[in-house]
């Protein structure tokens, strides 16, 4: 059994796939940087301080591995020098001293933009590119893969589309029509494991990017509706004024800028893949762009999601306690739901949403649910938010007073009523077994016709 | 052999206490803990109402902040949630794994260990309980005592003595409730019954919490914040003792380490303990004269087998496990219908019941909890009727919910069983824990549930229909047996004073030498055998 040296290892692409990778094909893990992350890692992970401008830092653990996965580069704000440093001449080491340790396969982590036509003053781009040179001269079998724009909670690139889109107003770079084709962080990581797993090292170049196109405008626009439920004004800014201004501002405050005018080309040239086999394999189980959305968008910023929380809270509470809920209640409701441990509430079957959906119109069909619920689906979602709504309304002021406190009927009339509400609930019982049934039948028998066609 | 340097795992009941009585005779003692650390207390003056008025997030307080303390429907049922400020209690180093059959244990690697969450129920072990033990009551009497009077330990002599002893240093008891005092009055007037006709004695329950203040600890100041971890300190938990152990020039406590083995020569005298450090994954070895095993009954276990396993490369078993079956049982009684419950009292069990068989051979321990600050909506869900109905219930019913957690006796059984498994995957060896029930145990327990159900309707309590609840095994977190004290010196046994009859300078002080398990809770014994061995073997 031999071992797999992978760099850049605790950064945003290459920390999901250490946690992926099967330990139990290596003999050793080992992980190249700078500094040591706290991790988890596999038992047989062992980390190894050095750079790979260095190449002595790494050169005896290369000895036992029949893998280099290369994922370490200067991207984001680095200066012109250390792009080339890390990225051309650090892989151009790297393919050296593999060489020499007697490596045979060769994983490198490239970009899709080192096929842009235009690359002026883009450097990382440039840089991508002989390092590309490299590998595609070496004598190793290697897989070089370009991936587009990865969108992950933790990636970079995400959190800026994040702010930007956020803004009331959406300041557009270009005519936003560039068309782009974003990758999920997950199935990216599938693709590389498929290439190591089996061994798929035919010198070949990968091009990977999600199952669906969309222009730079169109996805913010996306964005911005899930996060405030209608659609942004958009104002365009010319993309030659403003490259032209930060080739001149680069000049002088290369590191005070936010971006680089060379990355501005990511806005005038199309990020979209060649189709290949590898692609064409991992494409039809690939999340589409409103998928990989619905995973980095927490579902509580989420404004179509928050609205029908909050006013199933509102009814919710209204049903249970007679009393409105407060805001800080509101909050802690649609805050609950973005805990793994409520997430089964977000995948409700046809006939719980509609249990949900009646609840929260009118408190006589919530107590129509309520009764169903309590001896037939007791551990249905519309059950589950109720004693939510009742956990956070009974340890918060003033709803705790409720629970404190017995109503202010006598004892009789307590029993009287007990009986009253008794036969009142058996009664309900029967009516919801005579609706709800059938209904829940006809419509798993719906949804199963629906899967098949 | 000259033994100046004691080496003890674990920082829970048993441990510190041992610890405490050898560093009195002037032992230098090292102590090795995993040592999680509890949260300070948040705003300690105020009562439980106050806290959800005071705080300024109590829903992140009571709830956690990622909701873990609601109780979801469906989900395997406890009468209320886990306090969040508690889950340190049980959270796992990394490099502890489990796997169960039949059990579902509760392990800590807390600093004081399991009782830093318990309900400070204290029960001396009575004559007959301590027939399979190699010593007798008056042996472990002045133990009891110390413990008392270390610990400081409420409770009176009433119609419980016959099975609690009454030792020294016991206080006044605590404030009772108004539905624990009308439980006790309903008992006084149908004494005469339930003592003749159904074996039942009930009285004031034995509990760790002050009524006075004492040593430096303030007496209870009844916030009713209990189940929400003491403010105050009243309530006993063994991190006060391992405070006071750190008072102690010859102490040297090192927290963070996950013991894994102890190495030994080729005479079987262990030479030094082998502990990873928690925070990276580096090891450091331990010397001393003699080694101490405190970590409770599964790890001390696993420790042992893994240093069979690395120093013989034997894999053992360590048959004969045990723990008390616990049965919930809750009631509501009725002249407490309509009242407004007090939520400033004590929280934990002020009343208890003693059941024994007609023909005096068995004994079931009850602990009677009028509840009153638990989280109300797992209660509510377990209503039979619908959310809205059930709630009107509950506020009108509150006063007078009690729950009666029934606990029964084991014994040691081969079908009963620790041993390691290897893990393949990370090379190391994993703790396997099977039980196996007693084979009437079904016959046994509705027996004893009718009891209850007859007495609690005697004292006017109903127990509403479907709300009864059989707590899986390893829910009681009395467990005991894998290396029992006998007299004998065979083989994964020990001696009377708790010494390995495998390594000559190793000692069991927790639940693992114990050769049976009454129906009490355990801990008072436990740490009350901790002194005695500190005292009688060093």
């Amino acid at each position: 059994m031999s071992s797999l040296f992978i760099t850049g290892f605790s950064g945003f692409i290459g920390s999901n796939l250490v946690g992926r990778i099967d330990p139990r094909k290596y003999q050793k893990i080992y992980g190249l940087g700078r500094t040591q992350p706290a991790g988890p890692f596999p038992e047989n992970f062992q980390f190894v301080k050095g750079c790979i401008c260095d190449s002595q830092s790494y050169a005896r653990y290369l000895d036992s591995c029949e893998t280099v996965v290369h994922l370490a580069a200067a991207t984001g704000k680095a200066g012109p020098d250390e792009y080339f440093k890390v990225n051309a001449r650090g892989t151009e080491k790297l393919i050296e001293q593999s060489q020499l340790s007697g490596v045979r396969n060769f994983l490198h982590l490239s970009t899709i933009a080192v096929k842009f036509a235009d690359k002026t003053r883009y450097y990382y781009a440039q840089s991508k590119e002989q390092g590309e040179q490299a590998v595609r001269s070496s004598l190793l079998n290697y897989a070089i893969v370009r991936p587009t724009i990865v969108i992950g909670k933790e990636a970079a690139i995400w959190k800026t589309f994040s702010r930007l889109a956020r803004k009331p107003v959406l300041f557009m770079v270009g005519d936003g029509e560039t068309r782009i084709q974003p990758i999920y962080i997950e199935d990216l990581i599938d693709c590389l494991l498929t290439i190591l797993n089996s061994n798929d090292f035919s010198n070949e170049i990968f091009e990977l990017g999600g199952p669906e196109e969309i222009t730079f405008e169109h996805l913010l626009k996306r964005i911005h509706h899930l996060y405030h439920g209608k659609e942004p004004s958009v104002v365009h800014i010319p993309l030659k004024l403003l490259r032209a201004a930060f080739s001149l501002l680069e000049k002088g405050f290369y590191s005070a800028l936010p971006i680089n005018a060379g990355q501005l080309a990511a806005f005038s040239n199309d990020g979209t893949i060649e189709m290949n086999r590898l692609f064409s394999m991992a494409a039809p189980k690939m999340k589409d762009v409103n998928g990989m959305l619905e995973q980095v968008v927490p579902i509580s910023n989420r404004a179509d999601i928050v609205t029908t929380l909050e006013n199933e809270c509102i009814a919710f509470s209204r049903y249970l306690l007679k009393q409105n809920p407060s805001r800080y209640v509101i909050d802690k409701y649609c805050a609950a739901h973005t805990n793994d441990s409520f997430l089964g509430v977000s995948n409700p079957s046809d006939f719980d949403r509609f249990l949900l959906r009646i609840s929260s119109t009118h408190p006589a069909l919530a107590k129509l649910v309520d009764c169903h619920t309590s001896i037939f689906l007791k551990s249905s979602p519309v059950r589950q938010k109720w004693i939510l709504i009742l956990a956070i309304m009974e340890t918060c002021p003033p709803s705790h007073d409720y629970f404190d406190s017995p109503d202010s009927s006598g004892r009789s009339l307590f029993f009287a009523g007990m009986i009253c509400q008794g036969v009142v609930f058996i009664a309900l019982l029967c009516i919801s077994v005579i609706v709800f049934l059938p209904l829940r039948l006809v419509l798993a028998i719906y949804s199963i016709l629906i899967r098949r066609t | 052999m000259s033994v100046n340097k004691i080496l003890i795992v674990g920082s829970g009941a048993s441990g510190v206490h041992f610890a405490l009585s050898a560093l009195k005779k002037g032992y230098e003692v090292v102590m090795l803990d995993v040592g999680h650390t509890k949260p300070a207390p948040v705003n300690p003056e105020d009562t439980f109402s106050d806290l959800k008025t005071n705080l300024r997030d109590p829903v992140s307080y009571f709830l956690g902040e990622n909701f873990e303390a609601v109780v979801h429907p469906g989900s395997k049922g406890e009468y209320y949630g886990f306090p969040p400020n508690k889950s340190y209690v049980f959270s796992k180093p990394r490099n502890f794994n489990l796997s169960t059959q039949g059990f579902e244990p509760l392990l800590s690697f807390a600093r004081g260990g399991l009782a830093e969450a318990w309900t400070g129920g204290v029960y001396p072990l009575n004559e007959k309980e301590l027939e399979q033990f190699p010593f007798t009551y008056s042996d472990m009497e002045p133990y009891y005592g110390e413990v008392a009077r270390r610990i400081g330990i409420t409770g009176c002599e009433d119609d419980l003595a016959r099975f609690y002893p009454v030792h020294e240093n016991l206080m006044q008891p605590l404030r009772l409730d108004e539905h624990s005092q009308r439980l006790l009055a309903a008992y006084s007037r149908h004494k005469g019954y339930l003592n003749s006709k159904l074996n039942c004695y009930m009285g004031r329950a034995r509990v760790a919490t002050l009524s006075s203040d004492r040593n430096g600890r303030k007496g209870c100041t009844y916030t009713g914040r209990c189940l929400w971890s003491c403010p105050s300190g009243a309530l006993y938990t063994p991190s006060l003792t391992l405070n006071e152990c750190k008072t102690f020039s010859n102490f040297t406590y090192v927290p963070n380490m996950y013991v894994t083995h102890f190495k030994f020569n080729s005479q079987r005298l262990i030479e030094s303990v082998i502990a990873q450090s928690i925070a990276g994954a580096s090891s450091c070895e331990f010397s001393a004269d003699r080694f101490v095993l405190a970590a409770g009954t599964l790890s001390s276990s696993r420790i042992f087998m893994e240093s069979v396993l690395q120093g013989t490369g034997e894999a053992i078993t360590l048959s004969g496990l045990m723990d008390n079956r616990q049965i919930l049982i809750p009631f509501i009684n009725l002249s407490m219908i309509g009242q407004k419950y007090n939520p400033e009292s004590y929280q934990y069990h002020q009343v208890a019941m003693g059941i024994e068989s007609k023909d005096q051979q068995s004994y079931f321990h009850a602990l009677v909890t009028t509840l009153k600050t638990a989280l109300v909506h797992p209660i509510i869900q377990n209503i039979p009727l619908d959310l809205r109905t059930s709630l009107r219930i509950f506020r009108n019913v509150r006063a007078g919910l009690g729950i009666v957690n029934l606990n029964f006796p084991d014994t040691r059984r081969d079908s009963s069983f620790v041993t390691l498994q290897p893990d393949n995957r990370s090379g190391r060896s994993n703790l396997f824990v099977k039980y196996t029930s007693i084979e009437n145990e079904k016959a046994v327990i509705k027996r004893a549930v009718r009891i209850v159900k007859k007495s609690l309707l005697k004292l006017g309590c109903i127990v509403p229909p479907g709300m009864m609840h059989v707590r899986p095994m390893g829910a009681s977190v009395h467990y005991a047996g894998t290396i029992p004290m006998s007299t004998g010196r065979a083989a994964l046994t020990a001696s009377p004073d708790c010494r390995s009859n495998d390594f000559e300078n190793l000692y069991f002080v927790d639940g693992t030498s114990f050769p049976s398990l009454p129906a009490k809770n355990l801990t008072f014994a436990l740490m009350a055998n901790a002194v005695r061995v500190a005292d009688q073997a060093f």
